[in-house]
């Protein structure tokens, strides 16, 4: 279940990068990156989302990649907020780095590099 | 990270999830909401009449509120339910699919605070001591 939505999330967002979304250029532009960068980045970013996705959906839920989904759904959402919008977007995206934490959790921390990468 | 901290995690995701969406109802009373409930056949007209999307958001924040103080099963399934149908207006009301499969962490997190509280419960039963130490 848990495995079935970290994907779906990755998945999902990622394929607004690979459309492009106008929605998305003020959040580059939180860290300094232009809108005509933005543009070319966004397909880039989405791409790695969904190949990221399918990875723990299909091929293996890998703990060093939950933890990836974990700060990058953190960043992500905090984004939001600090590029003007409302704070409840941020809010509402809790269960966007929780669930992949609460997966990591399930799996278990790596108690070796090995761990981490299996 | 045992069962307790667990469950803390996904009560926050739950509660986020719900008091974050029903604020846009709520506080903000945000217009993309009209296309929704147009969806399941309500018009404009009578959203605003009886304030419909206030209504529904502030009913998202008080499940929110309650499932981070007292995620009772019954209401984590009726939560979970909801979450579905909702997010499925997305599509049902014109916007990309991607809405919905991008929200199911969303969808996911009642369930399986569902999930866990059924297993807290067995262990409780099965084994009290060994659930006293965690």
């Amino acid at each position: 279940m848990l495995r079935g939505a970290c994907a779906a999330e990755f998945v999902g967002h990622g394929a607004f990068g690979i459309m492009t979304k106008a929605a998305w250029v003020p959040y580059f532009g939180v860290l300094g990156i232009p809108p005509e960068v933005a543009w070319m980045l966004m397909p880039l970013v989405g791409t790695v989302d969904v190949t990221i996705g399918l990875l723990v959906g299909i091929v293996r839920p890998i703990r060093v990649v939950l933890l990836y989904m974990v700060v990058w759904g953190f960043l992500t959402a905090t984004l939001r907020p600090l590029a003007g919008e409302p704070i409840w977007e941020f809010i509402e995206r809790i269960p966007n780095w929780a669930i992949p934490l609460a997966f990591l959790c399930v799996r278990g921390p790596g108690r070796s590099r090995h761990d981490w990468l299996s | 990270m045992g069962f307790v901290r667990l469950e803390w995690l996904l009560r926050l995701a739950v509660a986020g999830a719900f008091v974050g969406h029903g604020a846009y109802g709520a506080v903000l009373a945000k217009s993309s909401w009209f296309s929704y409930f147009a969806a399941v056949g309500i018009p404009e007209s009578v959203v605003t009449a009886h304030g419909l999307i206030t209504l529904v958001g502030v009913a998202e924040i008080v499940a929110g509120v309650m499932s981070l103080v007292l995620p009772i099963p019954a209401l984590l399934v009726l939560m979970a339910g909801w979450k579905i149908f909702s997010e499925l207006l997305r599509p049902i009301a014109g916007e990309p699919a991607w809405e919905f499969v991008e929200r199911a962490s969303n969808i996911v997190a009642p369930l399986a605070l569902l999930v866990l509280l059924r297993a807290r419960a067995r262990l409780q039963k099965i084994r009290p001591r060994a659930w006293a130490d965690r």
